[in-house]
């Protein structure tokens, strides 16, 4: 009869118990799954179904984005960063936008390196865009750091930093205005 | 007394025109290091001030959060104000970050401001002055892409998905099954935490100890030590079953059918009940022939 309250405080632990295993148990193959479906993108090179995407994390779409664009299909890639860039913590979302970046500065380097200057130009806008907007979300980011500044060597900016810089020879703002890394130094 | 008059209203005058920060009593501009910064780092300057008693600083003195120019953002401003005596306190935290890519080692300036206070209808002013910094390239002047230079860094991938906290308190939730199934099964009897034969030597101890509390604790502790040998609750009903099974205990059967009338008369019954100390030595006479049995004495 005394042991009637330790019954049911046993009965209420043993319930809740259960229901943290059960659903705990579920996450955890959850995640297992999700994780093999990146292991496939990134490491298998394997597409995954449009069924098992629907239900994909923000984590398997960043690997399926980073699948399209080593297949060159980039407008895909894109949007489905796009997608994703408001998902996840501030890391994550510093992550989708250094790719983001990444896309966009490959195509500009590519338009470039084929003289297609006018191409390059918006595709560098955006990709400074995409690592600053990268870099404000995590400014320890040391990759999107240095993307950065290749993109803003490719295509600089003409903000004057000090008045001393008005008197600077008008030649070289329009040098520096044509996208393209400076070489040819020893 | 004219003279007084002009001297007083040329301090107004003065003081109106914000030409001495006379609402400041301490300010202090507080840098980092002004050297080794690279594209995207941020910067964090405070500035402590103390102010008069009633001075407060005008909510709109303070840059704005966002782009200052091209190269520099200012991402956040954090005002933390205390009442320290009379005046205030004020910790104003700034939070720069320079997107400006040198192609050497550059000087930059963070520009200044002038915080306004207010006091009365009066306005004073304390600038914070600009700031100087320098700022490195990453990359060579000239980038190369042969001999293993680097263009860009490339992709990063996305990291595991971790399951949720709760999934990693799952070993927590199985030990807390088990614990309470075991639980379980020692309240209906299923397992027995003794072995049989210390229960009744264990009961006994615990009738022993008892004995200044209620007779029902005495009684709730042998039921308990016939529940835990028949793995089961035992009641009136079921005796026979137990005799069957425990066929040593059926000498004490008179003992143990005066057990459960005096259990069903304490526990269930209206009247007031008046134990007599027979019935507490007569509960430890029967738990001790039972601890007998178990000793195979009897």
């Amino acid at each position: 009869m005394n042991r009637l309250p330790l019954a049911y405080a046993l009965w209420t632990l043993f319930a809740a118990s259960l229901a943290m295993c059960v659903f705990g148990a579920a996450t955890q193959l959850s995640a297992a799954s999700q994780n093999a479906l990146i292991t496939q993108l990134s490491l298998e090179d394997s597409d995954i179904s449009s069924q098992k995407l629907a239900h994909a994390t923000p984590e398997v779409r960043l690997a399926r984005a980073l699948f399209l664009k080593k297949h060159h299909r980039y407008q895909e890639a894109l949007a489905t960063l796009s997608l994703i860039m408001q998902q996840g913590s501030p890391a994550f979302q510093a992550t989708v936008r250094y790719n983001l970046g990444n896309i966009y500065l490959e195509q500009a380097i590519a338009s470039v390196e084929r003289m297609a200057v006018n191409d390059a130009m918006p595709l560098l806008i955006l990709a400074k865009q995409a690592y600053r907007q990268a870099l404000a979300l995590d400014s320890g980011f040391w990759d999107a750091k240095y993307n950065l500044e290749a993109a803003m060597r490719l295509l600089p900016e003409f903000d004057r930093i000090d008045p001393d810089q008005d008197r600077q020879d008008p030649k070289t703002a329009v040098w520096t205005s044509v996208p393209g890394f400076p070489r040819g130094l020893p | 007394m004219k003279a007084a008059v002009t001297v007083a209203a040329l301090c107004l005058l003065l003081g109106s025109c914000g030409g001495k920060p006379e609402a400041v009593e301490d300010f202090r501009f507080l840098t980092p290091r002004p050297f080794g910064y690279v594209i995207g780092d941020e910067i964090h300057q405070r500035i402590e001030l103390r102010t008069r008693p009633g001075a407060v600083i005008a909510p709109g003195s303070l840059p704005d959060q966002g782009m200052l120019n091209r190269w520099l953002n200012l991402n956040r401003v954090e005002v933390r104000q205390q009442t320290a005596g009379s005046g205030n306190v004020y910790r104003i935290d700034l939070f720069y970050q320079a997107f400006y890519a040198p192609q050497e080692v550059k000087m930059l300036t963070i520009p200044g401001f002038e915080l306004i206070l207010e006091l009365g209808h009066a306005q004073f002013r304390q600038s914070v002055p600009p700031w100087h910094f320098t700022l490195s390239p990453l990359h060579e002047l000239a980038i190369r892409k042969d001999d293993g230079g680097e263009y860009i860094r490339p992709d990063v991938l996305p990291q595991a998905v971790q399951a949720t906290q709760l999934a990693q308190a799952l070993p927590g939730a199985i030990a807390f099954l088990l614990v309470s199934v075991a639980g379980l099964a020692a309240v209906y009897g299923k397992i027995g935490l003794l072995p049989r034969r210390l229960i009744f030597k264990s009961a006994y101890r615990r009738l022993c100890r008892a004995e200044a509390e209620e007779f029902a604790v005495s009684l709730d502790i042998f039921h308990q030590a016939l529940n835990h040998l028949y793995q089961k609750p035992l009641f009136r009903a079921g005796l026979t079953d137990f005799f069957q099974r425990f066929p040593a205990y059926q000498q004490l059967e008179t003992h143990i059918l005066w057990f459960f009338d005096c259990s069903d008369h304490c526990f269930f019954s209206a009247e007031t009940q008046v134990v007599s100390s027979q019935a507490r030595d007569r509960l430890k006479q029967l738990c001790r022939a039972c601890r007998a049995i178990e000793r195979n004495r009897l």
